[in-house]
């Protein structure tokens, strides 16, 4: 299994460049037979990475330690879950992670388009198996590869570092993946159409649903990675703006500024360069994130270890493609002209190129706070990196900004809104806004940044909930509706722009969050059995910690644990109890895990983190007098506010990317041959 | 064309915002990034660069690392890569990532300021286990 | 043994697969088919779009009248070019001329297409019966009470006047 998983990455290659060649040659010359050829390819390169994929997990779980790469992420005791995930673990499973996933949606827009959009298809056949052919050749001739031995077999492995033996950093690779890999199915749409001159309003609606997908992929893969690092690393927080985070989060941005400008197109039939340009900068930063990662270019704790190679080839790529893509939109352009033009400043298309304008400006300023020790060693000789404080103060401005047109959108009208009506729409929510900010004031919060984001909060959650009484009382008045079935048929019949405003509602959600935590508070205490520690939370509640003590079971894979155990008492009345441990790993002995214990509360989390056990030993020996530990108790302000935005913002893309009847076909997509295979024609 | 002034006028003014953001951004937060060996050259040189706010990376020193008693200060001593003999010591008053120890080689970033009594009192570490993610083959045939 | 036998198996298997359309002949379509919407649909389902969002921004108030009769005729001249397009199109290609604004499109969900169609008939209608004001000569929607150019009363107008003027 695991020798045929190698051969399959071979025999994966010279199919995937065949069906390049093939679908390009085709779709140029008219052969309908090399277009078959070229997406039967498709379907292959997934079945053999498929196999490869299997063979890896194989030589996992039956502990084939003779490959370097089981031998460097498992061991014997590791349990089965992550030997599994081992997949993905270390720089060479993750390669072929990307290209597998890469090789599932291409499949899925081949088989998705086997009847319909066939014009477009020969040269999206022909991109995609390009780009998967690139990482395939990464994995064979860069030092790379999975299947690489050693001399002899190692009686165990390195084991897998404690910091990945947890749930959250084991989905959170793959679903981030997911959304990068899912980036190239629109970006092969857009060449194909570049490449056949079918710029026509149809490419963007069959793109559109893509980009959406991937997207919602893409946001949920960052919010795992938060809540990894808040509940893993162990220090309160989940955000660090190091390089490989920032870089995950560029392409997330653009992407949400396409889906805004691409409404633009659809209704006015403008902004079509720079939607040709959005989608592709979209797809290139996917690709210069898992460049970031794996080159080691710039230091970061997430990178695997400096690969040169690597390093030089997906830059040779990147660049092939950029310039590419510049010289097809160039040649396009006259196709590529605004059929209209903005009429007024005061309207919705208005509101949408200032978002895209402000989240590119995002894009540009995390980009150049990440490349600066490049820019700035370059220039100068010497490096000079910019941290948080740079990303923090630069990104709140451009935070708030994009909060207020949040509420802005929904109310300007298209074209040309009206303006008195547009004051007087914006009355009742800023007025709720200055009373929440009121109100927070008196009540003692008068953190200045705090204060506006929460009002701007109040000002876009009233104006999205209006909106959505309005449209049903509208569609009630005009359809001759009962309300709830108004409602629901308000939302089902528009299902982008009500799903779009749910999503809205999650993100403001998020960025309320994130305001929160200036609020947050912590203190550090060493304690005996039978002490407590204090802390005092913004809302006025007093937690009183005891420590009752320690105790060392051995969990699975490990030497030992430490688990401290403390009653909590909040405001006087006992609440339960909180554990946190630090945990021994067979083979990573020298690095504790730090596992903290959360409270989590909708208002405020109670957070307690082990710091430090003075006399480990002697405590895993259950002496008495060794119980003596460092612990740090935080009180996280609104922390759950994110992991509940995150989950309407999934509600919401849910509900935007359900099909709706009589979108590109008047049925669903009815296979006309009634066979598996894609429809076939006439030899002409 | 005068619709599409002011989509360039609003461009214009997005642009400017965003460079001015960059620019103080930049300069007030910007740190130097050395290693060991430039950093004491930029000391040597400049007295005035104590206090100064830099980003230093090298090497955990094995067995360097103690940690006061009933107190949340970390101290050890960071070694540059390239010259084994240029080294500091530094001071650490809050958690220590899960991945730092003296015993493994253990590669850490240090940011903070270099103090005149020659020790570096660190806000930030982060701390990247050199061999942590691939081991070359005669690590792991012992 | 049997790893040779699998391997060469599943190689040949796979590369006979990708070849089959190749080597039998099997050509796939690269033509658009009949059902699937054209450019000239997605124009017109963008310009419905605009008349419907259009509708219930005036309904919730986000448009005052003026803006949204304005508007809606712009955007319903616009599909209904879009149709004629479309039916022009269609004479093209030797298929039945749809008679531009009475069935419904094709590629559009039917319910949606009958209440913009009969939205649009509604306009066109309603400019056609519309009264046109004494005092400024604006041309006002049927039904209208106040002249939306000049805001005098329209019924004190058909009343003195007798009867509604017809339309030019």
């Amino acid at each position: 299994m695991i020798l045929l998983g190698e051969l399959a990455l071979w025999i994966a290659l010279p199919i995937g460049i065949w069906g390049a060649v093939a679908g390009f040659v085709g779709g140029r010359k008219g052969r309908g037979d090399l277009v078959l050829s070229a997406e039967y390819s498709v379907y292959a390169v997934f079945f053999l990475l498929i196999l490869t994929s299997a063979g890896i997990i194989t030589a996992f779980l039956t502990d084939q330690f003779q490959y370097w790469y089981v031998a460097n992420y498992s061991n014997r005791e590791l349990p089965t879950f992550y030997k599994v995930s081992g997949l993905w673990a270390g720089q060479r499973g993750s390669l072929v992670l990307w290209a597998l996933l890469l090789s599932l949606f291409s499949s899925a827009a081949v088989f998705t388009n086997r009847t319909k959009n066939r014009e477009f298809v020969p040269y999206m056949v022909g991109v995609l198996l390009t780009v998967s052919s690139f990482f395939l050749v990464v994995l064979l001739f860069a030092d790379v590869n999975p299947f690489e031995r050693l001399p002899f077999a190692p009686a165990d492995g390195r084991g897998l570092n404690p910091q990945l033996q947890n749930y959250w950093m084991t989905i959170h690779p793959p679903t981030l993946y997911l959304g990068f890999t899912a980036f190239t199915v629109p970006f092969a749409f857009a060449m194909s159409a570049l490449l056949s001159g079918k710029l026509d309003a149809r490419w963007i609606v069959i793109t559109r649903r893509w980009i959406l997908l991937s997207w919602f992929f893409l946001a949920n893969g960052i919010i795992f990675g938060m809540r990894w690092a808040y509940e893993m690393l162990g220090w309160g927080g989940f955000w660090f703006w190091d390089p490989v985070e920032n870089a995950s989060l560029l392409p997330w941005l653009t992407a949400t500024a396409f889906l805004h400008s691409i409404q633009i197109q659809e209704n006015r039939g403008m902004l079509k360069v720079w939607n040709m340009g959005l989608v592709t900068l979209t797809f290139l930063l996917t690709i210069f994130a898992t460049f970031l990662t794996r080159s080691g270019l710039i230091e970061s704790v997430h990178t695997f270890a400096e690969n040169t190679t690597i390093a030089f080839i997906f830059l040779a790529f990147m660049g092939i493609l950029a310039g590419i893509s510049v010289l097809l939109i160039a040649w396009r352009y006259p196709m590529l002209k605004s059929e209209n033009q903005i009429h007024s400043f005061l309207s919705r298309e208005s509101a949408f190129l200032f978002n895209n304008l402000i989240l590119l400006g995002a894009t540009f300023t995390i980009l150049w706070g990440v490349l600066f020790p490049l820019i700035t060693e370059g220039i100068t000789g010497q490096a000079m990196t910019v941290g948080p404080p740079f990303f923090e103060r630069v990104n709140l401005p451009i935070g708030l900004a994009l909060l207020a047109l949040m509420g802005i959108g929904p109310v300007i009208a298209w074209r040309k809104a009206s303006r008195r009506n547009l004051i007087k729409n914006f009355t009742t929510p800023v007025a709720v806004g200055a009373v929440v900010v009121a109100g927070l004031y008196l009540r003692g919060v008068h953190h200045g940044m705090a204060l506006v984001t929460f009002g701007l909060s109040a000002f876009v959650m009233t104006i999205i909930i209006v909106e959505f009484v309005k449209g049903t009382k509208a569609r009630a008045s005009i359809e001759g509706e009962g309300h709830p079935l108004a409602f629901f048929h308000l939302v089902s019949r528009n299902r982008r722009r009500w799903g779009g405003y749910i999503v809205h509602v999650g993100v403001v959600m998020v960025f309320t969050a994130f305001a929160g935590a200036a609020f947050d508070r912590e203190v550090v205490q060493t304690l005996d059995p039978g002490e407590t520690v204090s802390i005092e939370s913004p809302f006025g509640h007093e937690y009183m910690l005891t420590y009752q003590g320690l105790s060392t079971p051995r969990g699975q894979n490990m030497v030992r644990q430490a688990v401290a155990l403390m009653t909590v008492e909040k405001d006087g009345r006992p609440i339960g109890s909180l554990t946190a441990e630090k945990q021994l790993f067979r083979m990573w002995e020298q690095s504790p895990l730090t596992v903290v214990g959360i409270r989590q509360t909708l208002m405020e989390d109670l957070y307690l983190i082990l710091e430090n056990v003075n006399d480990l030993g002697g405590a895993f020996e259950n002496e008495a007098q060794a119980q003596r530990a460092t612990f740090e108790v935080q009180v996280n302000v609104m922390v759950e506010w994110i992991w509940y935005g995150g989950f309407i913002v999934t509600l919401g893309s849910i509900i935007g990317l359900w099909p709706s009847r009589g979108s590109t076909t008047t049925t669903a997509s009815r296979p006309q041959t009634g066979g598996k295979r894609p429809a076939l024609a006439a030899r002409s | 064309m005068r619709d599409n002034g002011k989509f360039f006028v609003g461009l214009g003014g997005v642009a400017l915002v965003v460079t001015y953001l960059i620019w103080t951004g930049v300069s007030d937060t910007m740190l130097y990034y050395l290693t060991p060996v430039e950093l004491m050259a930029r000391v040597a040189e400049d007295p005035t660069f104590y206090d100064v706010g830099v980003k230093v990376s090298g090497r955990v020193e094995v067995g360097s690392w103690t940690r006061a008693e009933d107190e949340l200060l970390h101290q050890f001593t960071v070694v540059d890569l390239q010259d084994k003999s240029v080294r500091f010591p530094v001071e650490f008053r809050d958690m220590l990532p899960d991945t730092f120890n003296d015993t493994d080689i253990v590669d850490v970033v240090v940011e903070g300021r270099f103090r005149e009594d020659g020790v570096f009192e660190a806000t930030v570490v982060l701390a990247k286990c050199g061999s942590r993610y691939e081991a070359t083959a005669e690590e792991l045939l012992g | 043994m049997g790893l040779i036998v699998g391997v060469t198996l599943v190689s040949a298997g796979v590369i006979l697969f990708v070849m089959l359309p190749v080597l039998r002949g099997d050509w796939a379509s690269m033509e658009r088919s009949d059902d699937e919407i054209t450019d000239v649909d997605a124009r017109k389902q963008a310009a419905l779009r605009g008349l419907r969002d259009a509708e219930y921004d005036y309904r919730s108030g986000k448009l005052n009248q003026a803006d949204y009769q304005i508007l809606k005729s712009d955007l319903a001249r616009q599909a209904l070019e879009v149709m004629q397009e479309g039916a022009a199109g269609n004479v093209a290609n030797d298929e039945a001329p749809a008679a531009a604004g009475v069935k419904p499109p094709k590629g559009v969900a039917p319910d949606l297409a009958e209440s913009l169609e009969a939205e649009i008939a509604r306009v066109r209608k309603g400019i056609g019966q519309g009264r046109t004001c004494a005092g400024c000569g604006h041309l006002n929607v049927k039904k209208s009470r106040f002249c939306t150019g000049c805001g005098a009363s329209l019924k004190r107008m058909a009343t003195s006047s007798g009867n509604p003027e017809s339309v030019r």
